[in-house]
C-alpha cells in the first residue's frame, strides 16, 4: 500500500512546515514598521513592504499560520457533526427521511458564504469566529455527501447479506458502512479543507478578519487598497492561497 | 403537488432558521445614528419601542411569518423602506451577473470538460486549467483583473454597476470560478458515456465520430451537467457576493454585506429567504430540463 | 425532438437575459448639453433629508433644496437664503424670518410662510421618523405664521445653534404639495425643492439624476446667475470601492469624486486631474478614552498614551501629508476653534514612561509595563477600531509605537457604527476611535455632557456640563468663543481624548471642471456655479 510521494504531498508539507516554523524562518517581525512604505520586492524585503512599511514576506509567512489554522479548525468543525448527521440521515427510518431531507435542503438552499456571514453577525468577528462560521456553514454539505455515500453502500448486496445473517445495525455500520464510505469521506475532507481556506480568507478579505494578526485574506484586502501603487501586496498572498488550494485539490484527486 | 409542498417547507425552514439566528441579537441599526444626530437617551428608547424592537419574540415571529405569506418582509431599520423595496433594485444587477456568469461557466465548462477527454497535450492543459480555476480565489483574480485590464491597459472600467462594459470583468472572474465543477462533471460523464452501449451501437452503425459526439454523447451528458449547474447555484451566489464586493457592483451581495455589518436584520432575513427561493427555483427548472433533454429519464 | 426542446430552452434563457439587460436602458427625450457624473462614495440607506441622516445625501440634495439661511462658503457667516432677513428676540426664544417673495418649488407650488410651517410640522411629526432633522431643531416648541411671508419659530429654551441648523440641507424646504402626496417612505423618490437643480430620478443602489432648474433666480449671494458652461445634468453614481475611485477619474468615468484615498491622490497628482482637499469641521479623527475603566481612569496614564503616540508620523504614513495633525477636540475649520491646544502633548517617550511610572506601573524588560507587585499583570489597552477613515492603519501604527515603550494595545475591530456603539455600551474598552462633522462647536455637547448620548469617555463633571450648556445658550458670539476655548483646553487638560488628524475630504475632478466649491460643512458641494468646459 505504499503510494508514491509526488509534488502535491511535498507542496502541502512545505506549506505546513512554513507555517509551523514561521517564527524561525521569517526575516522580520510581521508587525515591525520599517521606514520605507510600499517598497518593491528586493533582497532586503523579499516580497516588498506594505502600506505601513511592514515586511510582506514575514507577514505572508505568519499569515500561513492563521490561514492554515482557521481552515483546519473549520474543516474539523464541519466534518465531525457533518459525518455523524450524514450517517444518521442515511440510515434513518423511512418515515423520518422526508423531514430530514427538507431540513437539510433548507440549510443547503442558502449559500455557504451567506450562512457564514449571518453566523458572524451573531457570534462576532475574529479569526476563531471565522473558523467556526466557515465550519458550521459546511455541515449540511458534508452531511449530504456522507449520506450519498451511505445510501450507495446501504443498498449494496453485502449489507443485505449482513442483514440476512442477523448482524445488528450497530455492527453493520461499524463493520461495513464506515469502512466503505471512508475513501469518500477522506477525499471530501480535503475538499472541505480547500473550501475553508478559500472561504475563510474570503471573509477576512470582506473585512471580518482581525487586525494585527495577518491572515492571507486580510493581507489581500490591504493590498487591494493600494493595488496600483504596489501590486505585489496583492499578488503574493493570493499566490499563496492558490498554491495551497491547488496542492490540496491535487492530493484529493490522487486519493480518488 | 408534492414539489410545491417541499418548496414551501424548505422556504419556511430557511426563514425560521434565519429569524431564530438573528433575533438572538438586539436588532439595533439606528440608535447609534440617532445619538449622533443629537437625540437624547430617552428619545432613542422611545423610538426603539415605536419600531417594535422590544416586542416579545413569539409575537415578532408570528408577524414575520404572517408578513412573509403576504409577501411583506417588514421594514429596513436604517432606510425605513419596506425590505422588498430595498432589495428589489439590487436584484437586477445580481441576476444579470449570476445568469451571465452561469451561462458562460456552463458553456466554458462543457467545452473544457470535453477537451479534457483528449489524451494528448490539449487534454493535459485542459485538466490543469480546470484544477487551477478550482483553486483561484475570486477576490484575488478580481483584483488582478482590475490591475491588468483597468489600471495597466485601461481597457475596461474597474468598478460600478452601469452598462455592459462593467459586466465583462466580473463575469469573466466569476465564470472562471464556477466553470471548474461543471467541467469536472462533464468530463466524468463524457468518459462514462463514451463507452456506453448506445454509443457503441452508433459507432457500429458507422456514424462519424463527430456526429456521435454531438447527437448522442453531448445530449446524454448534458443532463447531469445541468444538474450540477443547479447545484452550483449556491456557489454562484456566494461568488457573486465577493465579486460584487471586489468590483463595487451594487447588487444583493453588497447589500447583504452592508446590512450585516450595519445590523439591519430585516434586510438580511429578506435576502436569506430570497436566496433560498432562487435556489429552489433553479433546481426545479433544472429537474424539468433534465427530463426534457435526456430520453433515458421518464417522468 | 429533444434537441429542438433544448433550443427552446436556450432561447428562453437568452430571452431572460435580454429582458434583464433591456431593463437597464430607459427611454428619455431630454438631451443634456453639458452633463457630468458625480461619484458618491457610499450608498446611503435613505435619501429624504428630513428623515435620514447620512452625509452622502447632502452631496446630492444640497442642489435640490434651498434653506432659510446659508453659511457663506468663504466667510462662514450666516447669510440670507429663502429668508431675506430675521430677528431674534431678546430672550433668544423667538426667531422671526422674513421670507423671499416670488419663489416657487419645482412643481409650481409657491413658497411662503405656510410652506415653511408645513415643513417644520413634517420634520417634527413622529410618523416621519426623522433620524436627524428634528434633533437639529433642538428645543423647538412651535411656529407661528404672522403673514404670507413672515414666520416665527419658537423655542422652549435658548438654542444658539438654531441658525446653523437651519442653514443645513437636513432642514431644506420641500414642496408641501409633493410630500403630502407621498408617504414618508415614498417621498424620497419624488423630491421637490426650490434649489438650482430639479430632482429627476432616484434608483436606489444605482444612480440619482438632477437637472438644472432654469427658473432659479433666488439663490444666496455666492451663487452667480450670469455664468456660462454651467452643468445642466448631474448623474450621481456610487463608487463604493475606495481603491478604484482614482482610476474612475483618470478614465473619465466620473467628473468629480469625493474621498480619494491619500495613496491614490499622490498618483493622481501626476496626471492632469485636479485635487481639491476640503477641511471638514467638527470633531477630528481621535481616540476617546474611557475614564470609567482602569487604567485609563488615571489622568497620568491618559497623558502618557498621548505622549507615546507619534502623531506626525502616523498622519504622514497613512494620510500622506494630506491631513494636518489634530491637537484638540475640535478641528481647525470649526467655529470657535482654539489655537491654545496646538502643540500640547508632543511625542515624547521619556515623558510617557515617566508618567506611567508615576501612575504606579513598573517596567519589566521583555514584558513591558506591569501593574501590581507580585502577580504583576502586563498593562493592556483595549482599542476599538471601526473600519473607516484609515483608522485600521492608524491603530496599527499606534500599537507599534506603544509597543516600543512597553505598552500593549489590543485592537478590537468593530464592523460599523452599530457594532461600535454596542461595544461601547458594554464598557469593555479603553479607547474608541471616532469623529463627527459639524461647523458649530455644539457638535461637542453630546460627546462631553455627562448624560450625553455619545459620552464615550464616561467623563462626568458638573463644571464641564455647565460650561457646555452656557456655550449653547449664550447669544454673544464673543462669550461663546471664550467659553468654547475654555472647554477645549479643559478637555485636553484632562487628556480625555487622543486627537489624530483633522478630517480632510479629498476630492478630485477632471481638468474640465471649474468653479467647484464646498460649503462650510466640508462635505457638501455647491454645484450651482460649476462649469464643465470641454476642450
Amino acid at each position: 500500500m505504499m503510494r508514491r510521494v509526488r509534488w502535491p504531498h511535498l507542496l502541502v508539507l512545505l506549506f505546513v512546515l512554513l507555517a509551523v516554523f514561521a517564527p524561525q524562518i521569517s526575516p522580520h517581525d510581521p508587525a515591525t514598521i520599517h521606514p520605507t512604505i510600499l517598497a518593491p520586492p528586493s533582497s532586503a524585503h523579499l516580497f516588498g513592504t506594505d502600506a505601513l512599511g511592514r515586511d510582506l514576506f514575514s507577514r505572508v509567512l505568519y499569515g500561513g499560520r492563521q490561514t492554515l489554522g482557521v481552515a483546519t479548525v473549520a474543516a474539523a468543525v464541519a466534518l465531525a457533526p457533518g459525518l455523524l448527521l450524514g450517517v444518521l440521515w442515511g440510515i434513518a427510518p423511512r418515515p423520518l427521511v422526508p423531514s430530514l431531507t427538507a431540513l437539510f435542503s433548507a440549510l443547503l438552499a442558502v449559500p455557504g458564504l451567506l450562512v457564514a456571514l449571518v453566523l458572524l453577525a451573531v457570534i462576532g468577528r475574529g479569526m476563531g469566529q471565522i473558523a467556526l462560521a466557515v465550519g458550521l456553514s459546511q455541515i449540511a454539505m458534508v452531511a449530504q455527501v456522507t449520506r450519498g455515500a451511505v445510501v450507495n453502500v446501504r443498498d449494496a448486496p453485502y449489507i443485505e447479506s449482513a442483514h440476512a445473517i442477523g448482524a445488528t445495525p450497530r455492527h453493520i455500520i461499524r463493520r461495513y458502512v464506515l469502512p466503505n464510505i471512508w475513501p469518500v469521506v477522506v477525499a471530501y475532507a480535503g475538499v472541505t479543507f480547500s473550501y475553508s481556506v478559500l472561504n475563510g480568507a474570503a471573509l477576512s478579505f470582506l473585512g471580518l478578519g482581525e487586525l494585527g494578526v495577518p491572515d492571507w485574506g486580510v493581507i489581500l484586502a490591504e493590498g487591494r487598497a493600494v493595488f496600483n501603487a504596489a501590486p505585489w501586496v496583492s499578488i503574493f498572498p493570493g499566490l499563496a492561497i492558490t498554491a495551497l488550494v491547488f496542492a490540496v485539490n491535487a492530493l484529493v484527486d490522487r486519493m480518488l | 403537488m408534492r414539489r410545491v409542498l417541499d418548496f414551501v417547507l424548505v422556504i419556511w425552514l430557511a426563514a425560521t432558521l434565519a429569524f431564530m439566528l438573528l433575533r438572538v441579537l438586539p436588532g439595533d441599526a439606528i440608535s447609534a445614528q440617532l445619538a449622533l444626530s443629537g437625540a437624547s437617551r430617552a428619545e432613542i428608547e422611545a423610538i426603539r419601542d415605536d419600531m417594535g424592537l422590544s416586542a416579545p419574540l413569539s409575537r415578532q415571529y408570528l408577524s414575520y411569518i404572517g408578513g412573509l405569506l403576504r409577501g411583506d418582509m417588514g421594514y429596513s431599520l436604517t432606510s425605513t423602506l419596506p425590505v422588498v423595496e430595498v432589495i428589489a433594485p439590487r436584484l437586477l444587477p445580481t441576476l444579470i451577473l449570476a445568469l451571465t456568469s452561469g451561462v458562460c461557466a456552463a458553456v466554458g465548462g462543457v467545452l473544457i470538460g470535453a477537451a479534457c477527454l483528449n489524451t494528448g497535450g490539449v487534454g493535459r492543459i485542459a485538466r490543469a486549467v480546470v484544477n487551477l480555476s478550482l483553486s483561484l480565489p475570486i477576490y484575488w483574480t478580481g483584483t488582478l483583473a482590475i490591475i491588468v485590464f483597468s489600471s495597466w491597459l485601461g481597457w475596461l472600467p474597474s468598478s460600478g454597476t452601469h452598462g455592459a462594459d462593467r459586466l465583462i470583468l466580473p463575469v469573466l472572474v466569476l465564470s472562471i470560478h464556477v466553470m471548474a465543477p461543471v467541467a469536472r462533471v462533464t468530463y466524468a460523464n463524457l468518459r462514462q458515456i463514451h463507452d456506453a452501449t448506445f454509443v457503441r451501437v452508433a459507432r457500429a452503425k458507422g456514424l462519424p465520430e463527430l456526429l456521435i459526439l454531438r447527437r448522442h454523447i453531448l445530449r446524454a451528458a448534458l443532463g447531469p451537467v445541468i444538474a450540477v449547474i443547479a447545484l452550483q447555484t449556491g456557489f454562484l451566489l456566494s461568488g457573486a457576493v465577493i465579486t460584487e464586493s471586489v468590483f463595487a457592483r451594487s447588487g444583493v451581495g453588497q447589500l447583504l454585506l452592508v446590512s450585516t455589518l450595519d445590523r439591519d436584520y430585516p434586510v438580511v432575513q429578506g435576502i436569506v429567504v430570497l436566496s433560498a427561493v432562487f435556489y429552489m427555483l433553479v433546481n426545479v427548472i433544472a429537474d424539468w430540463s433534465t427530463r426534457l433533454l435526456d430520453p433515458r429519464i421518464v417522468s | 425532438m429533444a434537441v429542438k426542446r433544448s433550443f427552446v430552452l436556450c432561447g428562453l434563457l437568452c430571452g431572460m437575459l435580454l429582458f434583464a439587460l433591456m431593463g437597464c436602458a430607459s427611454g428619455d427625450d431630454f438631451e443634456p448639453r453639458n452633463p457630468i457624473v458625480y461619484g458618491l462614495t457610499l450608498q446611503p440607506s435613505g435619501f429624504d433629508p428630513h428623515v435620514h441622516a447620512s452625509a452622502e445625501l447632502g452631496i446630492v440634495l444640497r442642489q435640490v433644496y434651498d434653506t432659510l439661511v446659508y453659511r457663506h462658503p468663504q466667510t462662514n457667516e450666516i447669510v440670507p437664503g429663502l429668508a431675506t432677513g430675521w430677528t431674534i428676540s431678546d430672550d433668544g426664544l423667538v426667531y422671526t424670518f422674513m421670507l423671499r417673495e416670488g419663489v416657487t418649488f419645482h412643481d409650481g407650488t409657491p413658497f411662503n410662510a405656510q410652506a415653511v410651517a408645513a415643513n417644520l410640522d413634517r420634520i417634527i411629526a413622529p410618523e416621519t421618523g426623522s433620524q436627524r432633522a428634528r434633533f437639529m431643531l433642538g428645543p423647538y416648541s412651535g411656529h407661528n405664521v404672522l403673514d404670507t411671508y413672515i414666520i416665527q419659530i419658537t423655542l422652549s429654551e435658548r438654542f444658539v445653534p438654531l441658525l446653523d441648523s437651519l442653514s443645513q440641507v437636513y432642514l431644506g424646504m420641500a414642496s408641501p404639495t409633493a410630500f403630502n402626496e407621498y408617504s414618508p417612505t415614498r417621498y424620497q423618490f419624488h423630491q421637490v425643492g426650490t434649489g438650482p437643480y430639479r430632482f429627476i430620478k432616484f434608483t436606489p443602489g444605482d444612480e440619482i439624476i438632477l437637472r438644472r432648474n432654469e427658473a432659479y433666480t433666488w439663490g444666496p449671494e455666492f451663487y452667480d446667475l450670469e455664468l456660462e458652461n454651467t452643468v445642466d445634468q448631474i448623474t450621481y453614481r456610487f463608487f463604493t470601492d475606495a481603491a478604484t475611485r482614482a482610476t474612475a477619474i483618470e478614465n473619465g468615468e466620473a467628473h468629480i469624486m469625493g474621498e480619494i484615498p491619500p495613496a491614490f491622490a499622490l498618483t493622481l497628482a501626476g496626471t492632469d486631474a485636479e485635487l481639491l482637499p476640503v477641511e471638514v469641521p467638527g470633531l477630528p479623527l481621535q481616540f476617546m478614552m474611557n475614564t470609567a475603566r482602569p487604567p485609563t481612569d488615571d489622568l497620568l496614564v491618559r497623558q502618557a498614551l498621548i505622549h507615546a503616540t507619534n502623531r506626525p508620523l502616523i498622519v504622514d504614513t497613512v494620510y500622506r501629508g494630506f491631513s494636518p495633525v489634530a491637537w484638540g477636540p475640535l478641528s481647525r475649520a470649526t467655529l470657535h476653534y482654539s489655537r491654545a491646544v496646538e502643540g500640547t502633548y508632543p511625542y515624547d517617550v521619556d515623558i510617557a514612561r515617566a508618567s506611567l511610572e508615576a501612575a504606579g506601573f513598573e517596567y519589566v524588560s521583555g514584558v513591558g509595563f506591569v501593574q501590581g507587585e507580585d502577580d504583576a499583570e502586563p498593562l493592556e489597552i483595549i482599542v476599538l477600531v471601526p473600519p473607516w477613515g484609515g483608522l485600521p492603519d492608524v491603530a496599527q501604527l499606534m500599537q507599534a509605537q506603544w509597543r516600543e515603550i512597553g505598552v500593549n494595545a489590543r485592537l478590537v475591530q468593530v464592523s460599523g457604527l452599530s457594532a461600535l456603539r454596542e461595544r461601547v455600551e458594554s464598557g469593555d474598552y479603553h479607547l474608541v476611535a471616532f469623529d463627527s462633522a459639524g461647523f458649530d462647536p455644539y457638535v461637542m455637547n453630546s460627546f462631553y455632557a455627562s448624560d450625553g448620548a455619545n459620552n464615550f469617555t464616561n467623563y462626568q463633571n458638573p463644571r464641564l456640563d455647565a460650561a457646555l450648556i452656557t456655550a449653547v445658550q449664550e447669544l454673544s458670539p464673543e462669550t461663546r468663543r471664550v467659553a468654547y476655548a475654555e472647554i477645549q483646553q479643559f478637555i485636553m487638560g484632562q487628556a480625555l481624548i487622543l486627537p489624530i488628524r483633522d478630517y480632510i475630504n479629498l476630492n478630485a475632478t477632471v481638468p474640465t471642471i471649474d468653479r467647484l466649491m464646498f460649503d462650510s460643512y466640508g462635505w457638501f458641494p455647491l454645484m450651482h456655479n460649476v462649469a464643465n468646459v470641454a476642450d
